[in-house]
């Protein structure tokens, strides 16, 4: 009922927003409705989910399986398990943020846009819970297009140019996965004599060694263009600054993370001895992109560009914490996925309040924004804190579980990585001391206050940012299980006997971030 | 006696609608005005027959099996949609509406008669009869230079194809003494040479690369629904032809025939070749030209095989349905753009998603599903391909398609660009689409059927699969 209500109550409704007439408000409060809905869905989903399931290979609570495409053994098969609620919670909080910020910020064509943040919202659910991999992958491309439409119809000047930037870039690494998928399914129907595209069957396909070799490097290639993973990363920039400020909302804080998702669905478990073979030099990108992504940064002169770079050097971070493989570190790395969706989500919202009131994005012309809009301000510095990962936010437990777990199985990478955290630093505290303290500039010093919607999705935010920050326990509850049962099934049927990479529970340092 | 007119039904039928729509217009001035209604009624007529074909008999002239059925019905629904936009076209340019109707139906005879019949003789019969028609059809703007310029020059260049058809037969017949494709016997290196020419001919009407060069012109020239029709029509013709021929020729060849490397290297290079080339356009109807010879390669993958299975076949006659759907939305509601003229470029697009939202929608799904992207049945239909290619051993062309396909959202995505993302200056003029209530519905019903397909395919595969059987 509720991984269908997810998928079908958005689509109704960019449907009915699509059929209204031009200038009828009453899109947005359709929109509202609808987002609402699934917030409300994801909450039941949450309450029904025992701490300690793991709900994996069956494909966890609320399954739906029913044949789809028999000739190529694909089947409507979804399912929630530890990873998808928490994606799934991301989503519907990220998406209610944006239709909430969309309600002022949006004023032309704004039926299609709010049609096109319904469809791009159900195809994100659909990613996430999908258990088959022609399913996942039709999802998984189904995202494009409404992005596509939202940055080049709303974006910023060059958005024509970063938004077909944004789709060929990733439709390269998919259309690879596509070969890669169609190839997979071959090995297995002719080693299993069945046709399937269910991904728990699938998992137990042997491939040659040359051709395994390519189906890996495949899904590699998808999953870190989307990540992104340095140096795969350069249409970030211009889709984030060129998007408008709710597409790269949901740019930053959902889609960057499907490819994250990916990594532990899909690539971890089919291929464990290669993720293993190639977790280093992953984990190299990975800390490159921290220190790179981080001094990029620090010299923007773009407030939205800084961010944009900001999440690049951030999801390095995840990137390390999943590749080293152990379920603590996995589960950090998703954690702090998480994590990074909501801080980085209310960054972009941050900007874009800025943006839409001063219309304006470069740090040497504003300044002293403490003085006109204190209230923004206020959140402006609980945000940039919490993405440098003070404790007591949420940024510091997840950095903290990926850099203690990590150090286990990459030491020197988590060494360096660590300086990423100060790199951090500096260019959020840049910004702050630029924009939000000092003389008040010109542009800043006639400004509105804030509209009750913008006051509303930073308070959520805010709050997810403590509430994760403070009591980051029932998160991990859910996650590890299924983490855990991943990396085990993926053990399993790669065949590896020995095994180093702590797939019994590492301790976790209880004591240092918890704080009940 | 009885046998052959209920297995050749749907062509009687067309063949006399054909001559009924000729006399009609000898006879009646007044009652020549309604011969696209005639058409399209003796269309839904043939299209209907269809159904009380019996299958499984072979004459020494037909062969009509399931597969040859739904060929046949793919090119009933092109040439039903083509009708329905024509009457438009016709007022708009002024044309006689009753040569352009009997010229239509005698081009889709043709093209199912190359579906029926393994006898190669006759295949030429149906493959000259269809050309004689596009040759026609194509200068049918009689004071559009352009148009003269490809009709000519489908003439000459087409004449020149279906000669090397012939020369291929006439070798055939010597060294098989017969020319029934089903009765061939043992292979040998002069039979092998002389199938080498039928073949020529027959990517040549493909529009194969390094065969295709005619096309581009011939398909700006012609009339824009013509276009959409003869790329769809013929296409499904000639796949027909190959299927038919294929797999007898393959049975009595073996190695001596290099089949798998032929269409490995044609598939491969068209489509690479299509889609580079269609990048370069400015011209909307020389793009799509390009855009269908890159489909002409994929539909050609499932060609690719030692020995091509059914599965095989059912993939390219359900990639060649969707691609009727979405090709002709695509040709349809661009030839609907209100110019004086026939030659559309991009430019012309600009804010047609504010004054048409609906079909700028539509041409939006049907670029979308020609790049071959989810949640369209381009998507589905690709992926069959790419499934029997890969299940035939060849991932390589997998990846040099899919390549393809990446490079082809580039300029698929510019109609896109164009018509939701740019607003025309103040001096531009604003292209309206030159509408009516018929063509909406069909531009709208297709467009749902591309989504709806490209959701839930497995009703239309299956029964194609099962059809084919």
């Amino acid at each position: 009922m509720i991984p269908l209500s997810l998928l079908l109550v958005p689509v109704l409704a960019a449907g009915l927003i699509a059929l209204l007439p031009e200038d009828s408000s009453l899109s947005k409060w359709l929109a509202l409705a609808a987002s609402l809905a699934t917030v409300g869905f994801s909450v039941l989903l949450w309450r029904n989910y025992p701490a300690g399931l793991d709900g994996y290979l069956s494909g966890g609570l609320y399954e739906v399986n029913v044949t789809w495409i028999p000739s190529i053994g694909a089947s409507f098969f979804l399912g929630i398990d530890g990873i998808s609620l928490l994606f799934i919670g991301l989503t519907a909080l990220l998406i209610l943020v944006s239709v909430l910020f969309s309600w002022h910020a949006v004023t032309k064509r704004v039926n299609l846009y709010y049609s096109f943040l319904l469809l791009l919202s159900a195809s994100m659910f659909g990613v996430f819970m999908a258990r088959d991999l022609l399913l996942f992958y039709l999802f998984w491309e189904a995202m494009l297009l409404p992005m596509y439409f939202l940055i080049g119809i709303w974006g910023g000047a060059r958005r024509i140019y970063a938004s077909i930037k944004f789709v060929l870039y990733t439709l390269t690494g998919s259309l690879l996965m596509l070969v890669a998928i169609v190839v997979l399914h071959h090995y297995h129907a002719s080693q299993y004599l069945t046709e399937t595209m269910a991904l728990s069957d699938l998992y137990r396909v042997n491939l040659p060694t040359g051709t395994g070799l390519f189906v890996f490097l495949a899904f590699l290639l998808s999953f870190a263009i989307k990540t992104p993973l340095f140096p795969l990363h350069t249409w970030l920039p211009d889709a984030h600054v060129e998007a408008p400020s709710a597409g790269s909302i949901i740019l930053a804080g959902i889609l960057l993370k499907v490819g994250i998702y990916g990594f532990i669905r899909l690539l971890v478990p089919f291929f464990w001895t290669l993720s293993l073979q190639w977790s280093g030099l992953v984990g190299v990108l990975a800390v490159v992109g921290i220190i790179y992504g981080g001094l990029v940064a620090w010299v923007q002169e773009d407030v939205k560009k800084l961010v944009a770079y900001s999440s690049i050097s951030h999801l390095g971070f995840v990137v390390l914490g999943i590749f080293a493989l152990s379920t603590a570190s996995v589960s950090g790395g998703l954690l702090q996925g998480v994590i990074h969706g909501i801080n980085t989500g209310a960054l972009f919202l941050i900007v874009g309040i800025i943006y839409s009131r001063l219309h304006d994005r470069k740090i040497e012309n504003i300044s002293g924004l403490a003085q006109e809009m204190p209230l923004l301000s206020t959140f402006l510095v609980i945000t940039s804190l919490a993405s440098i990962g003070l404790p007591g936010t949420n940024g510091f437990v997840g950095e903290f579980f990926i850099l203690t777990s990590s150090y286990e199985s990459l030491p020197l990478l988590t060494i360096f990585a660590v300086s990423g955290v100060i790199v951090s630093a500096l260019y959020m505290l840049r910004l702050l001391r630029e924009c939000v303290f000092g003389e008040v500039s010109d542009i800043v010093s006639d400004t509105t206050s804030l509209h009750l919607t913008e006051v509303v999705s930073l308070s959520l935010l805010t709050i997810a940012i403590f509430v994760m920050g403070l009591y980051p326990k029932p998160f991990m509850d859910r996650l590890e299980p299924t983490v855990s049962e991943i990396l085990k099934t993926a053990r399993q049927t790669s065949g590896e006997t020995t095994f180093d990479r702590g797939i019994q529970q590492a301790d976790l340092p209880n004591d240092s971030e918890a704080t009940q | 006696m009885q046998d052959w007119v209920m297995m050749l039904l749907p062509q009687i039928i067309l063949a006399g609608v054909a001559v009924t729509v000729l006399s009609v217009r000898i006879a009646s001035e007044q009652l020549s005005r309604y011969s696209t209604t005639i058409g399209l009624v003796g269309t839904a007529a043939a299209f209907g027959s269809l159904w009380s074909v019996p299958t499984g008999r072979t004459l020494q002239f037909a062969t009509v099996d399931s597969m040859s059925l739904v060929g046949s019905g793919l090119i009933f629904v092109s040439l039903f949609i083509v009708l329905g936009y024509s009457s438009r076209f016709l007022e708009r340019f002024e044309l006689a509406e009753a040569e352009w109707t009997f010229l239509l139906i005698c081009s889709a005879l043709g093209l199912t008669l190359m579906f029926n019949t393994t006898h190669l003789l006759v295949m030429f019969l149906g493959l000259e009869l269809s050309s004689l028609a596009f040759y026609v059809l194509c200068g049918y703007i009689r004071d559009n230079k352009k148009s003269l310029e490809s009709s000519i020059k489908y003439f000459i260049l087409g004449s020149i194809g279906s000669a090397f058809f012939l020369l291929g037969v006439s070798l055939i017949f010597i060294t098989q003494k017969g020319v029934n494709a089903a009765q061939f016997t043992s292979a040998s290196t002069g039979f092998t040479l002389s199938f080498a020419l039928v073949l020529v001919s027959l990517f040549f009407k493909l529009s194969l690369i390094p065969l295709h060069f005619w096309v581009p012109d011939v398909y700006e020239g012609a009339p824009t629904i013509l276009t959409g029709y003869m790329s769809v029509a013929v296409k499904i013709g000639v796949i027909g032809a190959l299927i038919r021929l294929s797999a007898p020729v393959l049975e009595i060849s073996g190695p001596a025939l290099p089949w798998v490397a032929i269409t490995w290297w044609f598939a491969a290079v068209t489509i690479l070749g299509g889609n580079l080339l269609a990048l370069a356009q400015d011209s909307l109807k020389r793009m799509l030209a390009y855009s269908s010879i890159a489909h002409a390669g994929y539909v050609t993958l499932g060609l690719v095989s030692p020995a091509p299975t059914a599965r095989a076949y059912t993939a390219m006659l359900f990639y060649l349905s969707i691609y009727v759907l979405m090709n002709l939305l695509a040709f349809g509601i661009i030839g609907l753009l209100n110019k004086d003229e026939d030659f559309y470029v991009y430019s012309d697009l600009k804010g047609l998603s504010q004054t048409h939202p609906a079909m700028a929608l539509a041409l939006a799904v049907s670029m979308i599903s020609l790049s071959g992207l989810p949640p369209t049945a381009g998507f589905m239909g690709k992926l069959m391909l790419f499934k029997s290619v890969v299940t035939a051993g060849y991932p390589a062309l997998a990846v040099v398609a899919v390549l393809g396909s990446l490079v082809s959202v580039a300029y698929y995505f510019r109609v896109i660009i164009y018509s939701y993302m740019r607003k025309p200056d103040a001096d531009e003029a604003v292209f309206g689409l030159n509408t009516g209530p018929v063509v909406n519905l069909t531009a709208g019903l297709s467009a749902v059927i591309i989504l709806y397909l490209g959701i839930h395919p497995t009703w239309f595969y299956e029964f194609i699969h099962t059809m084919g059987l």
